[in-house]
C-alpha cells in the first residue's frame, strides 16, 4: 500500500483562462513549502495534487502542505495502479488495514467517483461491486448508505485512490497571484492576523516594523522577527524592513501638541510603508486596525492616518471584535508570541490624553511645522532588511 | 571602535585569564573522570582536591564541608532543601528576607505549597532586615531561615551574625542558609565568624565560568541530596564532576584570596567617584545603596532618576558600549521591581532605577566615561519626557 497526501484546490479551478497560471503558482508554492522535507514525488493527477513521502515524515508534511493557501480540502489516501482486474483486491487490502486499526467498525459504504470517464465501470456499478466483495469477506459488517462507520471513497484518475477522511485545508488563493502588499507589523496580536488574512487572499507580503531604539529595546525587534517566523508555515517567506522612527517621534514631541503624538506618528508610519511599497512594487498597505479598538482607531483617527497616503489601505480586521481576532491568532499560532511583554514604539511618548476625534485640518496644521520629506529620508537611511524564511 | 565599558558585574563577570588557562589545560590534557580507576582518573581527582582546598582555605572551613554545585540557584536549593525532613512537621514555618533572589524566594514558595508557612522578614529603606520585626517572626516552629548576605540589587549587607544569634536562641532547630552569591570577593566572608548552616556561592560572579558554584555545609552528614545518582560529592551532588569548571573556580578563589585587598581599594575608589559624581553632577536622583561601607558591599551602586525610564538610559549607554542594568538580570525582565518596592522606595523612582556594578579591573577613567554618558542620556530623556 502506497500512502499519499492528497490536496484539492477550490476557487483556483474557477479562474477560467488564468487557470494554468494559478495552478502553476500553487505547485510552486507547495514545492517551496515542502523544501527541506525529503519527499519522493509531488505531482498532479488531473485536478488534484498528490505528495508521496516516507511514512516517518508523512504527518509533518501533511500538516505543512494543508497550510498552503489555495488548497481547500486535504486527505490521506492510498494509491493503486489502475487495473480493473485488481480493483477488488485493492479494496480488500485497503478496508482490511482500516479494520485492523479500528475493530469497532460495523457499517460501511463505498462512494466511487470516476474522473477518468474511459474507465470500464461506472461509479454506480463500482459501489455495489466492491460492497459485495467486502460483505462476503467480513461477515460482521453491513452496508449503511446514510450513516456508515466507514466511508470509503474511490477516486479513479490516472491511478486509483482510496481514502476515507477529508479535512478542510487553508483555503484562499495561491500567494503571489493577487499582488504584493506592505504589512505594518507590530509586536501585537492584530497585525500578524491581518497579514495572514490578506496572504490567504493570495497577497505576497512585505513587512515593515517600527522601533524607537534606544527608547525601545533590541529585544522588541527580536520579538517581531519571531512573530514573522510564526507566520512562515503559511506565507513561506517575508522580508521585514526595520525602521527606527525615533527622529520623527522626537521632532513631533518637540514641535507638536502632545495629544496628537500618536496620530502624527502613525501618519509617518503610513508614509514610510508607502515609500517601501513603491520601492518594492507593492500596490497596497495592510494594517491590523479594528474600528474603535484604541484612540487612534476611531473613524476620524483612521481618516487622519489614511489621508497621509494615496495607496489603498487594507484593514481586514476592521469589523472584528478582539475576541475574534484572538481566536484566529491562536489558530495560526502567533498569539503566544504576541502577548510576550516587550514595549513597542507606540508606547514610547504615549500621550496621557490622546485626541480621539482628530480633525484632519488641525492635524495637517500641526504637522506643517515639520519637514516631512527630510524626516522620512533620515529614517529610511538607517533602515535594515531582515529576510525571514523557513529554517530547514 | 569604542572600547567596551562593562558595568554589570553583579549580573556576571568576565572570566579571568588564569582561569581560562587552567581550564583549557584540564580540557586538553587532564580530561579524565575522577571516578575512573586509572591514573587519568586519579589526576582529575587530585585536581578536585586542590580546588576544594583553595575554597576551604578562602572560607576558613574544612574541605569536607564544601560541595560543588552548578551555581547559585542549585546551591540555594540544596542548602535550603537538603536538610528538610521527608515529612515536613505540622505547624512549621520558614522565614526568608523579603528582598531575596528568585532562587531563594521560589524555593520558599514551593515549600509553602507543601504546607510550610512562609514568613517574609521585612526590610528598611536600605534593604536591611529590620531586627525587631525579624524577632517577632522567627520562633520555635521555624525550621528554615534563608537570608542573602549581600543584596543583588543595591548591595546592602545583611547582619548575618546578629541574625544567627537570634535564630539559635529563638529557633534552635532551624536550619540557617545564607545566599552568598553577591558577597564572595566583595566583603570578608569567613565560616569561622559567621555561624551559619549552609552558604552558597557561584563561580561566574567572581571571574570563573557559568555553571559552577560551591556550597558550604556545616554538617554535610545531616544533608540529603536533591538529585539522585552516583556517589560523587559524597552522594550530595551526584553526576560526573565538572572538573574544568571546578578547577577554574579554585583558581578564581585562590586569586581572590591573594588580591582581596587590592580589589577592595579599586571598588571603593570607583564607588566614591561614582557617588560623588551622582551627588554633584546629576539632579533629581536617589541613591538606593546604603552610603556607609559597613552596610553595603562596595561593588554595586543603585541609583534612581526621577522622570526617566531607566531602560531607555540603559539602551542609550549601550550605544556607547557601556553596559549597566535596570535591576538584577534575573528580575529585570519581570514586571516591576519587586525588590525595590519591598524596600519602600516610592513608585516615582522605581521605573528610573539603574544598577551599576563595576569590576576590580576597571580604572577610574571608566567611571568618568560612565558619568559623562549618564549626564547626557538622562538629560536627553528628561528633555523629551518631562516637558
Amino acid at each position: 500500500m502506497k500512502q499519499v497526501i492528497s490536496l484539492s484546490y477550490g476557487e483556483v479551478a474557477l479562474k477560467g483562462g488564468n487557470r494554468k497560471y494559478f495552478v502553476d503558482k500553487l505547485m510552486k508554492n507547495l514545492k517551496q513549502a515542502l523544501r527541506g522535507y525529503e519527499t519522493d514525488r509531488i505531482y498532479q493527477d488531473r485536478t488534484k495534487f498528490y505528495i508521496e513521502c516516507p511514512s516517518e515524515i508523512a504527518d509533518e508534511v501533511y500538516e505543512q502542505a494543508r497550510k498552503v493557501f489555495g488548497f481547500v480540502v486535504s486527505s490521506r489516501a492510498v494509491v493503486y495502479e489502475k487495473d480493473p482486474e485488481k480493483l477488488a483486491d485493492q479494496a480488500l487490502e485497503y478496508v482490511s488495514a482500516i479494520l485492523e486499526k479500528d475493530p469497532s467498525i460495523r457499517s460501511f459504504k463505498f462512494e466511487a467517483k470516476r474522473n477518468d470517464k474511459k474507465y470500464p465501470m461506472k461509479s454506480m456499478e463500482i459501489n455495489p461491486f466492491l460492497g459485495g466483495i467486502i460483505l462476503k469477506k467480513f461477515e460482521h459488517l453491513h452496508v449503511d448508505v446514510h450513516n456508515p462507520d466507514l466511508l470509503v471513497r474511490v477516486d479513479i484518475r490516472n491511478a486509483i485512490y482510496f481514502y476515507s477522511q477529508k479535512e478542510k485545508a487553508a483555503g484562499g488563493l495561491p500567494i503571489g497571484t493577487t499582488g504584493r502588499s506592505v504589512l505594518l507589523l507590530s509586536g501585537g496580536i492584530d497585525s500578524p492576523v491581518a497579514g495572514h488574512m490578506m496572504a490567504k487572499r493570495g497577497v505576497e507580503l512585505v513587512a515593515v516594523n517600527f522601533n524607537s531604539y534606544p527608547f525601545t529595546s533590541e529585544r522588541s525587534d527580536e520579538k517581531v522577527l519571531d512573530l514573522a517566523r510564526k507566520m512562515i508555515p503559511y506565507i513561506g517567506s517575508i522580508d521585514v524592513h526595520q525602521v527606527n522612527i525615533l527622529p520623527i517621534q522626537k521632532a513631533i514631541r518637540m514641535n507638536c501638541p502632545e495629544k496628537e503624538m500618536t496620530i502624527l506618528s502613525r501618519r509617518f508610519m503610513m508614509r514610510i510603508a508607502e515609500r517601501i511599497a513603491k520601492e518594492q512594487s507593492a500596490g497596497s498597505l495592510i494594517t491590523g486596525e479594528s474600528l474603535g479598538q484604541v484612540a487612534s482607531q476611531t473613524m476620524e483617527g483612521l481618516h487622519a492616518t489614511n489621508s497621509a497616503v494615496s495607496m489603498p489601505v487594507f484593514r481586514p480586521l476592521i469589523g472584528m471584535d478582539k475576541t475574534e481576532i484572538i481566536e484566529i491568532a491562536q489558530r495560526i499560532d502567533t498569539f503566544e508570541t504576541s502577548i510576550l511583554p516587550f514595549d513597542d514604539c507606540c508606547m514610547v511618548f504615549l500621550p496621557k490624553h490622546p485626541v480621539t476625534h482628530p480633525k484632519l485640518g488641525q492635524i495637517e496644521h500641526s504637522e506643517s511645522v515639520l519637514d516631512v520629506e527630510a524626516l522620512l529620508d533620515e529614517v529610511m537611511e538607517s533602515r535594515k532588511i531582515v529576510t525571514i524564511k523557513k529554517d530547514r | 571602535m569604542m572600547i567596551m565599558n562593562y558595568m554589570d558585574h553583579a549580573a556576571t563577570t568576565p572570566v579571568r585569564a588564569e582561569v581560562i588557562e587552567a581550564m583549557t589545560e584540564m580540557m586538553k590534557s587532564q580530561y579524565g573522570n575522577p571516578s575512573s580507576l586509572h591514573r587519568m582518573g586519579l589526576q582529575a581527582e587530585h585536581a578536585l582536591d586542590t580546588a576544594r582546598d583553595q575554597i576551604a582555605s578562602f572560607l576558613s572551613c574544612k574541605v569536607e564541608q564544601i560541595v560543588f554545585t552548578s551555581g547559585g540557584t542549585e546551591g540555594n536549593n540544596l542548602g535550603m532543601r537538603g536538610f528538610l525532613p521527608i515529612e515536613l512537621p505540622e505547624n512549621s514555618n520558614l522565614c526568608i528576607g523579603s528582598v531575596e533572589h528568585s532562587s531563594v524566594f521560589q524555593v520558599a514558595k514551593e515549600l509553602e505549597r507543601r504546607g510550610v508557612e512562609c514568613r517574609l522578614l521585612p526590610v528598611d529603606i536600605h534593604g536591611r532586615i529590620i531586627m525587631e520585626e525579624a524577632v517577632k517572626r522567627i520562633d520555635a516552629n521555624t525550621i528554615l531561615v534563608s537570608i542573602q548576605h549581600v543584596n543583588n540589587e543595591i548591595g546592602g549587607i545583611q547582619p548575618i551574625e546578629i541574625l544567627s544569634k537570634q535564630i539559635r536562641k529563638a529557633a534552635p532547630k532551624a536550619h540557617f542558609h545564607v545566599d552568598g552569591v553577591q558577597a564572595i570577593g566583595k566583603i570578608p566572608v569567613s565560616m569561622k565568624t559567621l555561624d551559619v548552616d549552609s552558604y552558597a556561592f557561584s563561580g561566574h560572579k567572581i571571574n570563573a565560568t557559568k555553571g559552577i558554584g560551591a556550597l558550604y555545609l556545616k554538617d554535610p552528614k545531616a544533608s540529603r541530596p536533591i538529585l539522585w545518582g552516583s556517589k560523587q560529592e559524597r552522594g550530595l551532588r551526584p553526576g560526573t564532576e565538572n572538573v574544568p569548571a571546578i578547577v577554574g573556580l579554585g583558581v578564581a578563589v585562590e586569586k581572590l584570596n591573594q588580591e582581596f585587598g587590592a580589589h577592595q581599594a579599586v571598588y571603593i575608589k570607583n564607588r566614591n567617584a561614582l557617588l560623588h559624581a551622582i551627588e554633584t553632577e546629576l539632579d533629581q536622583t536617589l541613591v538606593n545603596t546604603p552610603l556607609s561601607l559597613e552596610e553595603a558591599a562596595p561593588h554595586i551602586v543603585s541609583v534612581s532618576f526621577a522622570g526617566v525610564k531607566s531602560e531607555i538610559v540603559l539602551h542609550m549607554l549601550e550605544m556607547k558600549e557601556i553596559y549597566v542594568s535596570t535591576g538584577s538580570a534575573c528580575s529585570s525582565r519581570a514586571k516591576g521591581n519587586r525588590i525595590l518596592a519591598e524596600m519602600g522606595i516610592a513608585s516615582k523612582w522605581l521605573d528610573g532605577t539603574l544598577r551599576i556594578s563595576y569590576g576590580w579591573e576597571l580604572g577610574p577613567e571608566k567611571i568618568e566615561e560612565l558619568v559623562a554618558a549618564l549626564i547626557e542620556a538622562v538629560g536627553e530623556v528628561r528633555e523629551l519626557t518631562m516637558r
